[in-house]
């Protein structure tokens, strides 16, 4: 009897090691924004990608063609990693991105990415990171000890060679000369180094950006996981301001780091701004932090003024004062005496940790609120706050209460 | 006793051999790697003797060869012209066709015959996944003449005419290769001919004479069968 049961179990055991299906990616059901959501549309793209780079080896090789292909040892490790691989997407600055096996060294340039790396799971993949990660100690402890690559303006290529990359992450709308230098430099040294270019703070792309990684990075689920938290936030915001016509919108006046500093154009806030329901009053400017005329703020009579603020505020202090002090400036200003938004003290201040960077949604949460009141009395930005920390970012939502991030907050 | 304990053992000594064997298969399809199968292609035509200017068809069958490149010349002459392959798996530069393979086991392509003459197709493949390649066995393929039709009709038979219908194949124009003074006629419907005489009943004794031979060995084999 048991020596029926031991056989039992053996034929069992033979019958899973010849059954065990290859590591698959859980299907998603997420609506296709281009990115593969499933194993056959990531094995249709893996075919597709690896056809075109047989066929420009083999043209190359045996046709005589002047063709750009893969090195012969690139092609081969493209093949023993098919079907998961090759991978393929079209980045934010429209550039086409081909992975022939998975991701491993990842270097940050672009240290905003990182949020989306830790809300991915992937941050284990990340091998040296930009100066400004390193100094943020509060929101970046992990890093603290990583090799330092510089900046996106300042880059360390020796140190970034040391990382041995087989990834960099560079901005896709900022300070493109600078990453165009970066990848240049990089790529004459090492060739086989994959650059992504995209930006992780702009709530137009952020979702996309997600998927697109994840995908890279084998992460599908968690990128999943994490827009279906980001648009869940935002969503019911954008389905509410939808309905406002335009003519009745909420005019905003927005202030960048100092006075008459403001965002327009392309620029992250401008576009935050809009997003939730506000009126730009210089939305029609087309260059990016334009400084304007005191005068015309007055003339533009805005019901509503932002002062976002970059080292006033935020998770590295408590003290409130930082904040109310910058309200108080404004409000006593003179010239913005008669300015409807200064008579009915609807001036608010907002740190850029949750104005800026991935943690933008935060922000534009409490923007919501104080356009539109009436209309997201249940809205709760710092119940979203602290779950995007716990959740998302493997920090304490001690961050949260430490710190300060807007003045008022109603 | 004795008998039940020994045949108790010798069950439970072959228990053991039996679950030390299935251990073993375990461990073995755990620990070793599937060996390689040999890797090989091979190329047939639809025909090797083309008539001048006819198309035909080349088949390439792949055994073991899953991701990889194939590429055929085409002998001088000889015109390649579309395959049922997918298109963006085919590249051709003048002789030579290139085709990326994923898993396929078969590639078929039309090529079409010059008017003349032969030539040899060759042909490599290179696996990527072993890193190993290989030539395609070289086949040669000639193009033939279509045969041409003779009927001669004797003028010395007596008068019997039987009407008969008889509708041969036009074959494809093609230019003769002698360059005779007199063309060979094409053929052409014959509506009546001459025949020669034949023996009235012969034709109906000898299939009967044949039936007949035929139920004697069928008989004979049963019977001599037959104890």
């Amino acid at each position: 009897m048991r020596m029926k049961g031991i056989i039992a179990c053996l034929l069992v055991m033979m019958f899973l090691i010849s059954s065990v299906p290859m590591m698959s990616v859980p299907a998603a059901a997420h609506p296709d924004t281009g990115v593969p959501s499933n194993p056959d549309e990531i094995k249709t793209v893996a075919r597709t990608v690896l056809v075109d780079e047989i066929m420009r080896y083999l043209r190359a090789t045996y046709l005589g063609e002047m063709v750009k292909h893969l090195r012969r040892d690139i092609l081969r490790e493209a093949a023993s990693n098919y079907p998961h691989y090759p991978r393929q997407i079209t980045d934010s600055a429209g550039r086409e991105v081909r992975i022939y096996k998975p991701i491993k060294r990842i270097i940050t340039p672009n240290g905003d990415c990182i949020p989306v790396l830790r809300a991915l799971n992937a941050t284990d993949k990340i091998v040296g990171v930009n100066k400004y990660t390193i100094r943020n100690t509060l929101f970046y402890p992990e890093f603290s000890n990583y090799p330092d690559i510089g900046s996106v303006w300042s880059p360390d290529y020796e140190e970034m060679v040391c990382c041995s990359p087989d990834t960099v992450i560079l901005y896709a709308a900022f300070s493109k000369s600078k990453c165009e230098a970066i990848e240049s430099t990089l790529s004459a040294i090492d060739p086989d180094i994959t650059f992504i270019w995209v930006d992780c703070y702009r709530p137009s792309s952020q979702v996309e950006e997600a998927r697109k990684l994840g995908y890279l990075l084998e992460k599908e689920e968690e990128a999943e996981k994490w827009i279906d938290f980001y648009e869940g936030f935002l969503n019911p915001i954008y389905d509410t301001v939808d309905d406002i016509p335009e003519e009745n919108r909420t005019k905003v006046y927005i202030e960048c780091w100092k006075p008459y500093h403001t965002a327009a154009g392309n620029a992250g806030w401008h576009e935050k701004i809009e997003l939730v329901g506000g009126y730009n009053i210089f939305r029609e400017l087309t260059v990016d932090y334009p400084d304007v005329d005191p005068e015309n703020v007055t003339y533009q009579n805005p019901e509503v003024i932002i002062r976002a603020a970059k080292t006033e505020g935020g998770y590295d202090t408590s003290d409130i004062t930082e904040l109310s002090n910058l309200r108080d400036e404004i409000m006593n200003r003179p010239e913005l005496a008669n300015v409807t938004a200064v008579k009915n003290r609807r001036v608010y201040v907002i740190n850029n940790d949750i104005f800026g960077g991935t943690g933008h949604f935060v922000g534009m949460g409490y923007i919501a609120k104080w356009l539109y009141p009436d209309f997201f009395t249940d809205l709760n930005p710092e119940a979203a706050h602290r779950r995007y920390l716990t959740e998302f970012q493997g920090l304490s939502d001690n961050l949260v209460d430490n710190g300060v991030f807007v003045y008022p907050s109603t | 006793m004795k008998r039940l304990m020994s045949e108790g053992g010798n069950k439970k000594v072959k228990m053991k051999v039996a679950v030390l064997l299935l251990a073993a298969m375990c461990l073995f399809a755990l620990a070793t790697p599937v060996m390689a199968e040999e890797i090989s292609v091979t190329r047939s035509f639809s025909t090797t003797s083309p008539s001048p200017n006819s198309e035909f068809d080349v088949m390439l069958t792949i055994y073991c060869l899953n991701i990889g490149g194939i590429v055929e010349t085409l002998p001088d002459g000889f015109t390649y012209v579309s395959t049922t392959y997918p298109s963006d798996q085919v590249s051709v530069s003048g002789q030579k066709i290139a085709f990326a393979v994923i898993n396929e086991k078969e590639i078929r392509y039309r090529v079409k015959a010059p008017s003349s003459g032969s030539g040899m197709f060759t042909g490599i493949w290179e696996d990527l996944l072993s890193g190993t390649d290989g030539t395609i066995k070289y086949n040669s393929v000639s193009v033939v003449e279509p045969p041409t039709i003779v009927v001669e009709l004797s003028t010395e038979l007596p008068e019997i005419t039987v009407p008969v219908t008889v509708v041969m194949p036009t074959p494809t124009p093609t230019p003769t290769a002698t360059p005779a003074p007199t063309a060979t006629p094409t053929p052409t419907p014959v509506t009546e001919f001459h025949t020669p005489p034949s023996t009235p009943g012969f034709e109906v004794a000898s299939t009967i004479v044949a039936l007949l031979a035929v139920c004697l060995l069928a008989f004979r084999g049963k019977g001599g069968n037959e104890r």
